[in-house]
């Protein structure tokens, strides 16, 4: 199965480059939100498999957007990013519910698989 | 209650280091991730010794992103503003190349002069372990009682720390801003403790 991804970050710029590294790795992205509400306003209209989500959103953070995605119905994988690394955030992203982390400049379709694969490692 | 002019300056001065991280993440950071997944677009269209040289910028521009990223953190870390001194010092912790452990720290929040005042004693503290004391393990210990929290670092290394030198009367002065005092004891061979009693509350 090909992941369906949604790409939530406010640098519209980040949004493209990463909108093109996993269509070139092969994954589809489904659409782009630069904000949280934005995020969980599209996550039940466009049902994507992944939400690649940023840490540091305008109107709320990362770790909000992802505890209201795992309270919805069939929730989405999230898959957190940031150009900060895993340490700075620390025991928030155990608790957040996403299924890992990935820093941004490290993005790839292979390592978001990799997270959606049971016993995998962070990124 | 109105706080002293020196424990204003301390925070002033806290507060213009933690809108410099959120700076250099929100500026820097993003254009220089952005700018490694792109050169790892455009390597994949080359061939030949073009691609090993995108490849190579890709790889330097990797590490200078994460040399600004250790920076940023030193200059003030972003867990200690969302999640609090625990988390903050176990990452801190984590990072010490000489093994470290937090063995206690209050649960929940502190108010945030008092946690940033231990995290840089801590922060302070264990870098002067891995920079001088030739120590094997050392152990962070924070407590909340009776109205101060104290909190201590503990090292197994040669002793011999100068409480005088640049790096802990810094320190000293910023524990005396915030109304708490800082003791070192550092007798050469039996280890170095950092300690500080901040008032709370």
């Amino acid at each position: 199965m090909v992941p369906r991804v949604l790409i939530v970050d406010d640098h519209a710029a980040f949004r493209s480059f990463a909108h093109r590294v996993l269509v070139a790795d092969g994954l589809v992205v489904v659409g782009e939100a630069a904000d949280g509400a934005a995020a969980i306003a599209a996550v039940p209209r466009l049902r994507p498999d992944v939400v690649l989500l940023d840490v540091g959103l305008p109107d709320m953070d990362g770790f909000a957007v992802a505890a209201v995605l795992d309270a919805q119905d069939e929730p989405p994988a999230v898959v957190l990013v940031s150009s900060r690394s895993r340490a700075d955030y620390g025991s928030l992203v155990d608790a957040s519910g996403a299924v890992g982390f990935v820093a941004k400049s490290a993005l790839s379709g292979d390592a978001v698989r990799r997270l959606l694969t049971p016993g995998r490692d962070d990124a | 209650m109105r706080e002293p002019e020196s424990a204003r300056i301390v925070d002033a001065a806290d507060e213009f280091r933690r809108r410099l991280e959120r700076r250099l993440h929100d500026g820097a950071q993003q254009r220089l991730a952005s700018a490694v997944l792109v050169l790892g677009l455009a390597g994949r269209t080359l061939t030949g010794d073009a691609a090993g040289l995108v490849a190579e910028a890709r790889q330097e521009l990797a590490l200078a992103m994460a040399e600004l990223r250790e920076l940023a953190r030193d200059i003030y870390p972003v867990l200690l503003t969302e999640a609090g001194l625990g988390p903050a010092l176990a990452s801190l912790t984590d990072r010490c190349p000489v093994p470290t452990v937090v063995s206690a720290v209050p649960d929940g929040r502190l108010p945030a002069t008092v946690e940033r005042t231990c995290y840089f004693v801590v922060f302070e503290a264990v870098q002067n372990v891995a920079a001088h004391a030739s120590a094997t393990r050392a152990e962070v210990v924070v407590r909340a009682e009776g109205g101060h929290v104290s909190v201590e670092v503990g090292d197994d290394g040669a002793g011999g720390a100068d409480p005088d030198g640049p790096g802990l009367s810094a320190l000293a002065d910023r524990v005396a801003a915030h109304g708490g005092r800082l003791r070192v004891e550092s007798e050469p061979g039996a280890g170095t403790r950092v300690r500080a009693d901040v008032p709370c509350g």
